[in-house]
């Protein structure tokens, strides 16, 4: 047991559900279902292996309590008793390893497409969700009734509420150790219990009593359902983070009432519901720093005597027993966290917490994949989703395997190979591993990146079948002495620079120049391409209090961030001052060193400036294929080396793949 | 393009309509009123399904003449909803992303279609090994001739166009039977060369299944087909059809809304693209075109009925399901025939809620 973590490794009861230590998997919707909806063998693995790696409860994704309450696609539901059984095989497989499971209980309510509910959406006011607006209401073509939400009447409300208790005895009867009502993240209850949502004047909107009146409702209706001693959670938000909406004080009258109502344990979290904004403030980017809610957890704490779960970023062992020990909460909840590392408790259990493979907050894996491909991936871990085909199997006969780049695609294989039992030689011509990665790690809040590279060179380094060698340039003749049975040539990519006039001269430079300073930066900067790389180095150099100016020939910039990122960039580069000019392809740099680009049909100069920043993308490199691949029986290559378009996200992707391919 | 050069006012395509029901004076009357520029009932009519051009014998392409002057009118911006939903998820939500593999293994664009089969492409060992780009900057924009337009796809095939030539490979499968139309059509018309030869999705499946011919397991089924707008443009699908089904020993279910007498899906109408202003009598007019549809495959004796578009199969697959037919996509046969695989019930998700 562990001696660093002691607190957090302590077991805990929550009205007679014993759990072995103080962490719970936050409630995620992955989107593992399809089709109707049913529990499937992809959702119980993504749960199953996280109880595995020691979670001592593991909280369901949110869970709809009834078909309109179900705001996008592939949740998994328990609205009717067909459900049952697929979740009876949930709860045996969660218990088989040792962990306890507690069903999150919901409905949408304003947050969802009417569209799908067939404009049977409910909502306290009417009106429309926030995201729909944002996303849609540039539209002029819109068909803005097939968006409105219906208000919902009182009848319905007390439907829904007998919806929850019905649900939740379903759990119970599949076998579940316990339910979680969900009060957060916008949906329904929060909606009711939150002045920003909720406008009503019946008995449930204006007064705290009134706004809390309908979660007092359902709360109680689900313990008169599930009996005194099955456990009730309740996950509610300490703030929302806008003027008119719960602030701490309030809520912690809330926490009260609910504890009064039934809840046996208090969920804190933060919401607003899932709006541009709302999604940075509920799950939170790198650049916002490690529990930024923890304070507020610990201000509610002080008003309850039932256990309280803590979230948001809580990314280590270390925070998570300070947090504990120091009586802020009596449990975390890790939600990112867990799905970078399904090991994470069992390592802190095991004094190992530099073994831990750290959610970065990129959000781009997992909540931009939820929200644009309707199911989440992990940039970190990409066995998330994929456990069963994904286990790794060890070898039967291990091969000497040449990895050439230490970049993150070389890295990401030269882990997975070596895990499964092959030597690996892994050499890198710089005096660092990580390559352009290392790139991205570089902007203003981003240090939380180098997570990626740091994890992989710490697991290599710990493993004696691997050999790492930095400053080496391999060539034919160290292939030939070496004679590896497989080679892997990860050797990334180099910056594009497109043959136009003037991108030659001696103050035009590329972005890796730029942000490790080795260029010299003048005064007025023109960066030229406003994808994420040209963004975030305008980002970066804006910081440095330089003029930047971003040339993109699209009509949007950053197209290719979503939600977090884009709006975190956009509001960034805007608050300091860039200047962005779209659908602008550049033509030439004069020589008096104005750009000239084309613009409504003709060239035109958008100013003078002292240094050009080329961001239009990367160019593969990987000539050293040609010079070995008749020397040696099998050569891959992988990431940025392989193929065009390239990014991080997709090169680690195909290490993990060809990594489980030798 | 429209080509007046090749009309001579014969009235063929507009009285070939199945959804206007002109006979051949009034169709020559809005076809001249069309050219000339003047408001015409076929602007508030026709329901996009691009029939028109391939009635037309002479090439001269109506439906690009009824598309550019509905823009001008401006119907697009009164009728329906397609345009912006195609624009908002498809062109800016879809999550962009390249799985890559290795050297050799065939590359193929699947453009949105992870919001229908999300897990699909990661899953079935069909597309194991197959090198797959997808998301937003891989959509062609086509479909939003179905929101009354097409100012936005003729904008976006140079970058779409130029996207695909990036990609280190001269030949790209396209899953989606409209992402490789354009080839034929808007990229022709604008002089666009790609650097690769497009691939049909159907040409690839056959390569598959002749090149895995030992493991062809027949499939005994009679299989009617609902074939996209898209196979208005390039070559006669019909031809590779034949050739798979014969393989897989599928019987081809001639019926009388095929070929040339081809029906909507009716998933146009139902997203709000339809021809009246008002959304339910869209929807009804929908239901109305699936039902003629389904019906016409359970009298022609189908048992399954095969799809090249995600958009059908989500506009029909509920109904036919119904009515004893089962819905499959035109790689779901191939994956049943060779590895044995179930097909994936992929979009009743999106199926309960987008066409109604
Ligand atoms: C992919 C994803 C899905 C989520 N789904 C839910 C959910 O279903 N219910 C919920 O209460 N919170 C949900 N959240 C919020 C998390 O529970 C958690 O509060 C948040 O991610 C911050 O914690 P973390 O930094 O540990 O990830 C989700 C978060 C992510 C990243
Ligand atoms: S995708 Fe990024 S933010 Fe999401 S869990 Fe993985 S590392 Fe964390």
């Amino acid at each position: 047991m562990s001696k660093k973590f002691k607190k957090l490794c302590e077991p805990i009861a929550i009205n007679g559900m014993k759990l072995r230590n103080r962490t719970a998997l936050a409630p995620m919707s992955m989107g593992y279902t399809e089709g109707e909806d049913f529990m499937n063998q992809r959702v119980i693995d993504y749960y199953v292996r996280r109880a595995k790696g020691h979670t001592g409860l593991i909280i369901s994704g949110v869970t709809p309590v009834d078909k309109r309450g179900k705001p996008i696609a592939f949740m998994h539901s328990l609205w009717d008793d067909t459900f049952v059984p697929g979740w009876e095989k949930l709860a045996d497989a969660i218990h088989e390893a040792g962990s306890k499971l507690a069903v999150q209980l919901m409905f949408g309510g304003l947050e969802g497409f009417p569209i799908m509910s067939k404009g049977q959406q409910l909502s306290p006011d009417g009106g429309v969700w926030t995201l729909i607006k944002e996303l849609f209401y540039m539209h002029p073509d819109l068909e803005k009734s097939m968006f409105m939400t219906r208000k919902i009447s009182v009848e319905e409300l007390k439907d829904i509420a007998q919806k929850f208790a019905d649900a939740a005895i379903r759990a119970k009867k599949a076998g579940a150790d316990a339910v979680e009502v969900q009060g957060s993240q916008g949906f329904l209850l929060e909606q009711m219990m939150s002045p920003h949502f909720n406008h009503r004047t019946d008995e449930y909107g204006g007064s705290l009593e009134n706004r809390m009146r309908y979660t007092i409702e359902v709360i109680q209706k689900v313990r008169r359902a599930v009996g005194k001693d099955y456990p009730v959670l309740f996950r509610m938000v300490a703030s929302e983070g806008i003027e008119d909406g719960i602030q701490l004080e309030e809520a912690k009258k809330m926490a009260q009432m609910a504890v009064k109502a039934g809840a046996d344990a208090i969920h804190v979290t933060t919401g607003r519901g899932i709006t541009i904004e709302g999604l940075n403030y509920m799950v939170p980017i790198a650049e916002t720093g490690p529990a930024p809610v923890i304070d507020q957890v610990a201000e509610i704490k002080k008003v309850v005597d039932v256990p309280v779960i803590g979230a948001q970023a809580i990314r280590t062992p270390q925070l998570a027993e300070e947090i504990i020990k120091s009586g802020k909460a009596d449990m975390v909840a890790l939600g990112r966290t867990l799905i970078a590392d399904p090991d994470w408790p069992k390592k802190a259990e095991e004094d190992r917490p530099e073994d831990i493979r750290q959610c970065i907050g990129c959000n781009q894996g997992c909540i931009d994949n939820l929200l644009t491909a309707f199911f989440a991936d992990c940039l970190q871990n990409p066995e998330v989703g994929r456990e069963a085909k994904y286990e790794l199997k060890k070898v039967d006969s291990p091969k000497n395997v040449l990895v050439i780049g230490g970049g993150v695609a070389g890295l990401e294989t030269a882990v997975v190979a070596a895990r499964r039992g092959h030597k690996v030689t892994l050499c890198e011509k710089g005096d660092k591993f990580g390559g352009q990665w290392n790139l991205a790690a570089i902007p203003p809040g981003k240090s939380q990146f180098n997570a990626v590279v740091d994890w992989r060179v710490h697991t290599l380094g710990n493993m004696e079948n691997v050999k790492l060698e930095l400053n080496k340039m391999v060539t034919p003749d160290y292939v030939k002495g070496l004679k590896p049975d497989i080679v892997i040539v990860a050797t990334g990519s180099v910056p594009l620079i497109p043959p136009i006039p003037g991108f030659d001269k001696d103050n035009v430079t590329n972005v890796p120049d730029t942000l490790t300073g080795k260029a010299k930066i003048g005064e007025n900067v023109a960066v030229i391409g406003g994808g994420a790389c040209g963004v975030e180095t305008a980002n970066y150099l804006l910081d440095k209090g330089k003029k930047v100016t971003v040339v993109e020939m699209l009509p949007e910039i950053a197209r290719d961030e979503k939600f977090a990122r884009k709006v975190f960039i956009l509001e960034s580069l805007e608050k300091k001052g860039a200047k962005i000019l779209t659908s602008s392809p550049v033509k030439k740099i004069t020589e008096g060193n104005e750009l000239i680009v084309r613009s409504n049909g003709r060239d035109k100069s958008v100013g003078k400036f002292d240094t050009f920043v080329i961001a239009v993308g990367v160019k593969t490199e990987n000539s050293i294929t040609k010079q070995i691949k008749d020397m040696v029986p099998a050569l891959y290559e992988v990431g940025d080396a392989y193929a065009n378009p390239a990014n991080g996200f997709s090169a680690i992707q195909h290490g993990a793949l060809i990594g489980r391919n030798l | 393009m429209w080509k007046p050069e090749r009309c001579d006012l014969c009235g063929d395509c507009l009285e070939a309509c199945l959804y206007l029901g002109y006979d051949r004076e009034r169709a020559q009357k809005e076809m001249k009123a069309l050219i000339a520029g003047k408001h015409s009932s076929v602007l508030d009519d026709c329901i996009t399904c691009c029939g028109c051009n391939t009635y037309c014998t002479r090439g001269a392409r109506p439906f690009d003449l009824i598309i550019h002057r509905m823009e001008e009118e401006g119907s697009a911006l009164k009728k329906g909803c397609a345009t912006a939903l195609l624009e908002v998820f498809c062109f800016n939500l879809a999550r962009n992303f390249t799985r890559k593999t290795i050297k050799g293994a065939p590359w193929m664009s699947i453009c949105c279609m992870e919001y229908f089969q999300p897990h699909l492409f990661w899953d079935s060992k069909l597309f194991e090994g197959m090198n797959i780009v997808g998301g937003g900057d891989y959509f062609c924009v086509n479909g939003m001739v179905h929101g009354r337009q097409d100012t936005a796809v003729f904008e976006n095939m140079p970058a779409y166009v130029e996207r695909l030539n990036k990609l280190p490979t001269d030949e790209i499968v396209f899953y989606h039977d409209e992402c490789y139309a354009p080839f034929f059509s808007y990229a022709k018309d604008m002089k666009l060369e790609p650097n690769f030869r497009p691939v049909h999705l159907l040409e690839w499946l056959i390569k598959v299944v002749k090149d895995n011919y030992k493991e062809v397991r027949k499939l005994g089924l009679r299989t009617a087909i609902q074939l996209p707008c898209s196979i208005r443009c390039g070559p006669d699908r019909h031809v590779w059809i034949e050739e798979l089904f014969d393989l897989l020993g599928v019987e081809l279910v001639e019926r009388k809304y095929d070929r040339r007498n081809q029906i909507c899906c009716g998933a146009v109408a139902g997203l709000g693209g339809g021809a009246s202003e008002d959304l339910s009598e869209n929807q009804r007019f929908s239901q109305e075109i699936r039902d003629k549809n389904i019906a016409d495959a359970k009298h022609y004796g189908a048992d399954h009925m095969m799809f090249l578009c995600p958009f059908c199969y989500a506009a029909l697959a509920r109904d036919a399901k119904a009515s004893g037919i089962m819905p499959v996509m035109a790689a779901d046969l191939v994956r049943m025939s060779l590895y044995g695989e179930e097909p994936t019930e992929y979009v009743t998700a999106l199926e309960r809620g987008w066409i109604q």
